[in-house]
């Protein structure tokens, strides 16, 4: 018998589906939303079962209230591992234009836990990662990979960056083959250690015809030290981020409280990113409940060079914006710039002068970014 | 049984049985005199002052316990009360049947109270109902039906003599042998007894029990002795576990605390939020986070609220300890911090329904709030809200405070769009409990809706950054989430209970569920 996804104490927006051999196709199904979706639950069963042609298979459904991309996610992973068989096509997914490229913010979502995805575009995060590597337990790998695959399918994130981290590795390979035409904006690549593991990638997507970027995680003693190589392997690489957990542990170095333990490494990863010309992304802030922490840590990463940090809840992307907003001076500052360099272009003028200080092209684009980065 | 015939259509549009329909808010005229318990005289009673029986039992054969009297407790103590279930140990002992249980609220423990419905002991339970007893009275299984009535509602109903109270069973945490009680220090001490008010001062017998008998005077009491026909002394009266927790926590899902965050964002943007405004605050888990969020924004702001009507817990004791509120009006009283404060600070009263609910008296203080956050567990897209039923009907929560704070200046509900596969937002409401003309903002994690009656807030937070929508905008969102709207709900079983209105019309029924 073949189980994936979870139904029981606690459990929400999720659903368990079991599969075994039997001498003729049938369907149980209960559901916790029975007198408001019974109907619709038992139509998708149908529908995705008729895909796999209806296979002499027992096939049970637990639904604790999944919505429907989740409950077709954890159909097409059951059926798929019973029968050893691909998961079945779905139709592509356009990849929507991002209107911003910042990066102060990457929020890391578990990849098998659907509950989780229809709302956190909700918190404007830069950044959105379906985590498929390390939030994943390796017996439930395919099951995220369809879930993921499902969810980008399916869900819209406002203007966040939709990323997806991919596993170390060949599975890594297959993690972009199942969900490369599903409008991902960028792979993270976990545990880049070479060229060739972002080279490999890059010829990979360019196989499928993927316009996706790569953000290889510098999270070894090798990847650190190669950073500058790594960040420049591929013209796909748009920001590259150091990993300090997995790092720290790599040196054999313990975390204290004035972090001189990662300072080499930052260091490093931020010089090599600038001299790729790609963008520095420092690591997650692990303690929950530390707001003022959070906000000193992420303090600190911008004025070390870092764009961003990772944020593993929700309530942690509010603070680091807070962190990475410019201050009033500056604000004020590109405003007048932005203003009037936007009436010299209309009058087809390339640059003026703004309180002494001659503005053309390069200090338009960075005055408009820190009025971004200010938020609306 | 009620059959079809007997239900007449009610101002809120629905099906109700009896002589009493729901006229519209306000409508109602009430006539004639308040209820009046007997006389009594001091001839009766001990010179000493001393009422103590020797037990429970014995108080409730002196009380003159009969078959099919109502006999009422309260919830103070919340799911760590150990009253009820002393009660009717002590009535079943008598051989007394077919009581009308009269609580102002009722936990999970209280399942250990369905062998006496079953017994016979306990004919039906008279208010709100939810978990296990819920559930037991929504299969259809209890006599009689469950009459629900919001805090207010009950003491309107006690007041007009709706309902008279036989016996009044009232947990003291601390008591003297004259029947004087509070409910601020004692190995039980819960906060405010307000909601006991009402039976001390209309049943036709009042007891006081208690685990902390003290030497006359138990100072300062909330109930005066004058009203307490006998004390009981008990080894315990409730858990101190359960009681009131020992801190309140604010919530962590992510989703509850956007939605509280822009509530209390918008009361700010919409100048509601100024000094000497006053606002209800609650423990639930995002009013919690309203309360915190709230009072955040008003230290960063230099806002000082006039009071706060609580449900009180640590968020706003400390509000009150550093001056950003002037009174707390509390009447409940939710963890440790709150009944501290009681014992140590004047200016956190102890108050009543009648004090802040009761629609049947010369004003109260739940209209004179500029705003209240609520819950709902249905809304529909004229802003009419259920908070008493799950989507299929089943019993789920009390009305507790709910109907009566619909009555503030800016009554929120925060709402998610949808709950595991239940959209909120519905063409149909399943239960009726609040009509829309009430409400005046929806919040949800996905944008707020202002009720379009309320052109002024419209108008107000028109410069507010906040993603202001409409009802059916948010209804369409989460219906796109969960595949489309669901399906109508099956009804049509036999009525097993009655939600009335604050003024004690009918507003809606609620019906067996399979």
């Amino acid at each position: 018998m073949t189980t994936v996804g979870f139904y029981g104490e606690g459990i929400r927006g999720d659903a368990q589906v079991s599969v075994e051999h039997a001498k003729s196709f049938s369907v149980h199904v209960c559901s916790d939303v029975e007198s408001m979706y019974g109907d619709a639950v038992r139509a998708q069963v149908q529908s995705v079962a008729d895909r796999f042609g209806r296979p002499n298979v027992r096939l049970e459904v637990r639904d604790a209230g999944a919505l429907p991309f989740a409950l077709e996610a954890r159909l097409e992973a059951a059926l798929a591992a019973h029968l050893r068989l691909p998961l079945p096509d779905l139709a592509r997914r356009k990849s929507s234009l991002r209107h911003s490229d910042l990066r102060r913010t990457r929020l890391y979502v578990p990849g098998n836990t659907p509950k989780l995805f229809p709302n956190v575009g909700l918190y404007r995060p830069d950044g959105l990662i379906l985590d498929l590597e390390d939030s994943v337990p390796p017996d439930a790998k395919d099951a995220a990979r369809s879930m993921v695959r499902q969810a980008l399918h399916h869900l819209d994130w406002e203007d966040a960056e939709r990323c997806v981290r991919i596993n170390s590795g060949e599975r890594g390979l297959d993690d972009v083959r199942a969900t490369a035409d599903q409008g991902v904006h960028t792979y993270l690549v976990p545990k880049a250690e070479s060229v060739e593991d972002i080279a490999g990638l890059d010829r990979l997507l360019t196989g499928l015809g993927s316009e996706s970027w790569l953000l290889p995680i510098l999270e070894s003693a090798k990847g650190v030290m190669r950073a500058f190589e790594i960040a420049s392997a591929s013209p796909r690489v748009a920001a590259v981020a150091v990993g300090l957990e997995d790092y720290l542990a790599d040196i054999h170095a313990e975390r204290t409280a004035g972090a001189e333990e990662s300072a080499w490494a930052e260091g490093q990863v931020v010089n090599a990113a600038r001299a790729a010309g790609v963008s520095p992304l420092a690591s997650v802030y692990s303690k929950l409940d530390d707001d003022q922490g959070l906000f000193a840590y992420a303090c600190r990463a911008r004025s070390r060079g870092f764009d961003g940090v990772g944020c593993i809840h929700p309530r942690q992307i509010g603070i680091v914006h807070r962190a990475f907003a410019p201050d009033r001076e500056s604000l004020l500052r590109a405003r007048a710039i932005v203003d009037q360099f936007d009436i010299a272009i209309a009058d087809g003028v390339g640059a003026i002068q703004v309180d002494g200080q001659m503005v053309d092209a390069p200090v338009y684009e960075r005055a408009r970014r820190i009025l971004e980065m200010a938020g609306p | 049984m009620i059959t079809e015939t007997l239900l007449a259509v009610n101002a809120a549009g629905r099906k109700v049985p009896g002589d009493n329909p729901y006229l519209g808010v306000g409508r109602l005229r009430p006539k004639g005199a308040q209820h009046a318990p007997p006389i009594r005289t001091c001839a009766d009673y001990t010179s000493n002052g001393d009422k103590t029986a020797t037990d429970l039992k014995t108080a409730l054969k002196r009380a003159g316990l009969k078959d099919g009297m109502v006999v009422s407790t309260h919830h103070h103590f919340r799911n760590g009360d150990l009253v009820a279930a002393q009660l009717f140990q002590a009535a079943k002992a008598l051989g007394a049947k077919d009581l009308i249980w009269f609580p102002t609220a009722v936990f999970p423990t209280h399942a250990d109270l369905i062998p006496y419905l079953e017994d016979g002991t306990i004919h039906h339970i008279e208010g709100s109902l939810n978990g296990p007893v819920g559930a037991y009275a929504s299969a259809g299984k209890m006599r009689g039906q469950a009459v629900l009535r919001s805090h207010g509602g009950r003491y309107r109903a006690i007041q007009d003599g709706d309902v008279r109270i036989d016996i009044a069973v009232i947990a003291a945490p601390s008591a003297d042998s004259f029947g004087n009680m509070t409910g601020a220090f004692g190995p039980s001490a819960c906060g405010s007894l307000g909601f006991a008010v009402a039976d001390a001062h209309f049943a036709d017998h009042v007891i006081a029990i208690t685990d902390n008998l003290m030497p006359f005077p138990c100072a300062p009491w909330q109930i005066e002795g004058n009203y307490v026909d006998q004390v009981v002394v008990v080894d315990r009266i409730g858990d101190p576990d359960q009681i009131v927790s020992g801190t309140t926590e604010i919530t962590r899902s992510p989703e509850r605390l956007l939605i509280a965050e822009m509530a209390a964002q918008l009361l700010l943007d919409c100048g509601i939020m100024r000094d000497g405004w006053s606002f209800q605050a609650g423990a639930g888990g995002t009013s919690l986070a309203f309360t915190k969020f709230a009072g955040d924004l008003m230290r960063e702001h230099q806002v000082t609220a006039r009071f706060i009507r609580g449900g009180s817990t640590q968020y706003v004791v400390e509000m009150l300890d550093d001056g950003r509120t002037d009174y707390i009006l509390d009447g409940q009283t939710f963890d440790l911090e709150g009944v501290r404060s009681i014992q140590r600070n004047a200016r956190h009263l102890m108050t009543s329904p009648f004090t802040s609910y009761n629609y049947h008296g010369k004003g109260n203080i739940a209209s004179m709030l500029d705003c209240a956050l609520l819950g709902a567990t249905e809304i529909d897209l004229d802003f009419n809200a259920n908070v008493v039923s799950h989507s299929d009907g089943r019993m789920l929560h009390g009305i507790g405070g709910w109907q009566d704070a619909l009555f503030s200046k800016c009554t929120i509900l925060a709402v998610p769009t949808f709950r595991n596969r239940v959209p909120i937002i519905r063409d149909r409401l399943t239960t009726f409990c609040g009509p829309g003309e009430l409400v005046d903002v929806v919040v949800t994690e996905r944008g707020l809706a202002i009720n379009p009656r309320r052109t002024d807030l419209i108008e107000a937070a028109k410069t507010s950054k906040l993603p202001i929508r409409t009802l059916a905008e948010l209804k369409t969102d989460a219906e796109n989430l969960c595949g489309g709207p669901p399906q109508p709900a099956e009804t049509g079983g036999p009525i097993v209970g009655l939600v009335t209105w604050v003024d004690g019309t009918i507003l809606d029924t609620l019906h067996q569920v399979k």
